[in-house]
């Protein structure tokens, strides 16, 4: 199992718990979305597992603390989380991707230049190396961010609405590219609004609001939620 | 012959300092890149306000003497400190430019009132008000412009060294804070700051040192697009204008370093904006050039 939580609580300052969860399992299939209202906990759930956030309780990857397997796993924050004013290429936000494996100096040597080459070429964003990231599409600004979670050799990928504000053509493009990596072994967590493409491209969900109400296969976890009457998100 | 001592010696200390404000300039222009891509261009002014009380508290420690450069450096940075620590504090319960806003004038005002109370006390040595708030690079002292050049030169190298986990943290804090980075680096950042700081408010003053620090970021910005380059302009940029101040200085005494060096920065700094906005290649005008280019990529 990739992702382990248990007794896990959640609060940010002023002390209100956004999210308890007593277990949960993430990362065993191919690709799992988390889905739930606003304000019901999915972004904490990724953020407290990775340190991000203020938590309590219990958070294990493969059976250890995250600080023992940091470079497995990969995060891909909300787009507007991410600074896309500062003037970085698309090359060197894909080279960041290494830095875990670099020395003190960050200096990326032969190696580590083919593997940023061949994670451009399968984001396919040969054409946009040398541009600005932050003057992208949003689709190639996604790109790029996976294309420098591929470059860390993450097992692990943990995104948080990686869709959001994307047009129709480019999530598809994304989803497409998604797909292409959890064929290559990668283990997808996604934070996940478009509930319509679940069934399709998911082959696991959770279902959050302020704690797990229901997780297993999208079509059980739709049905749990249609039976709560929460599917007007 | 006297005369010629006198000379010799100004020459040869003008020279010294006027490389003490080249390497200075250089290194305080490489950190207000970060700053401005950090958003820490205001905390650099409070942070430099704050420096003052630091310095005064230790003249009051050594009983009114004038300061080493290492006292100088340690006084600063103390006082820089605690302002910074005073502005993060008012930041939990007032919005941002409130805090900033209660920090300088706190910082600016203790700092003044404690001047005045110290200049009438016998014995003080202290320099001019014009002079701690304005600088006077070229009356300074050897020893204290060969501290700025140690200060300066470790504060550029290990800057330079940072840069590329810099940048990983300014484009993408979360998923550099996932990888290990972040807090402490914004420390180091930090530290490296107020050093700087610190140690250039005697040639440039209270007042003007931040004006070094974030000029000639602002002013690369108009020469490239890409960060490093920018990095570059400014550090070439930071190294000219503090070195022809104190020339300007030297010249005319009456005339203070820092004073000059921000007159001549935004002087550049408009000359440079003219050229770009008259050109296209301000930073919009640039992105807007590079946009189109990458829409008809796309297309």
């Amino acid at each position: 199992m990739s992702l382990e939580v248990e007794a896990l609580d959640v609060r940010y300052r002023g002390g209100v718990s956004v999210l308890k969860v007593d277990a949960l399992r993430l990362g065993d299939a191919g690709m799992t979305a988390i889905i739930g209202p606003n304000g019901a906990g999915k972004s904490s759930l990724l953020k407290a597992a990775l340190d991000l956030a203020p938590r309590q309780g219990e958070v294990r990857f493969w059976g250890q603390p995250l600080a023992d397997v940091r470079h497995r796993v990969a995060y891909v924050a909300q787009r507007a989380e991410v600074d896309w004013s500062f003037p970085v290429t698309v090359r060197e936000v894909v080279q960041m991707g290494r830095f875990p494996y670099l020395g003190w100096r960050k200096r990326l040597a032969a190696d580590d230049h083919a593997i940023v080459d061949a994670a451009i070429a399968q984001l396919q964003l040969d054409d946009y190396r040398e541009a600005l990231v932050g003057e992208l599409s949003g689709g190639l600004q996604q790109r790029t961010m996976l294309a420098r979670a591929v470059a860390q050799r993450a097992e692990l990928l943990l995104l948080d609405e990686p869709l959001a504000a994307l047009d129709s053509a480019q999530r598809r493009s994304v989803l497409a590219l998604l797909e292409a990596l959890q064929a290559d072994g990668k283990r997808i967590v996604c934070v996940h609004h478009q509930l319509a493409d679940l069934e399709a491209h998911f082959s696991q969900a959770v279902l959050l609001d302020g704690e797990l109400v229901a997780q297993g296969s999208p079509s059980d976890v739709l049905e749990a939620a249609r039976t709560r009457g929460w599917l007007s998100w | 012959m006297g005369e010629l001592v006198a000379y010799e010696a100004w020459h040869w200390n003008v020279v010294w300092v006027l490389l003490a404000m080249a390497i200075m300039g250089s290194a305080a222009a490489v950190l207000g890149c970060f700053s401005v891509w950090m958003r820490l261009g205001l905390s650099a002014d409070v942070a430099a306000h704050g420096t003052l009380p630091g310095l005064l508290l230790v003249v009051a420690l050594l009983g009114g003497a004038a300061p080493s450069p290492l006292w100088v450096l340690l006084g600063g940075m103390v006082g820089a400190s605690l302002t910074l620590w005073f502005l993060h504090w008012m930041r939990r319960s007032n919005s941002g430019d409130a805090a900033m806003a209660v920090a300088l004038s706190l910082s600016f005002g203790a700092g003044l009132g404690t001047l005045s109370w110290m200049q009438q006390l016998p014995g003080t040595m202290l320099p001019g008000l014009g002079q701690l708030f304005f600088g006077f690079a070229a009356g300074m002292p050897l020893s204290e412009a060969l501290w700025l050049i140690g200060v300066s030169v470790v504060v550029l190298v290990w800057t330079v060294l940072l840069a590329p986990r810099l940048a990983s943290v300014i484009h993408n804090s979360q998923a550099a804070q996932l990888l290990g980075e972040g807090a402490w680096l914004r420390l180091v950042f930090f530290a490296l700051l107020l050093a700087l700081i610190a140690m250039g408010v005697r040639a440039a003053g209270v007042v003007m040192v931040v004006g070094l620090v974030l000029f000639p970021a602002a002013t690369a910005r108009c020469w490239h697009w890409h960060w490093r380059a920018q990095l570059r302009w400014a550090a070439l940029i930071g190294a000219i204008v503090p070195a022809v101040a104190v020339l300007l200085s030297a010249a005319v005494p009456a005339v203070p370093t820092g004073a000059s060096a921000v007159c001549l920065h935004a002087l550049l700094l408009t000359l440079s904006l003219t050229y770009c906005w008259g050109t296209a290649r301000s930073a919009h005008g640039t992105d807007a050039r590079r946009r189109n280019d990458n829409v008809e990529r796309l297309a």
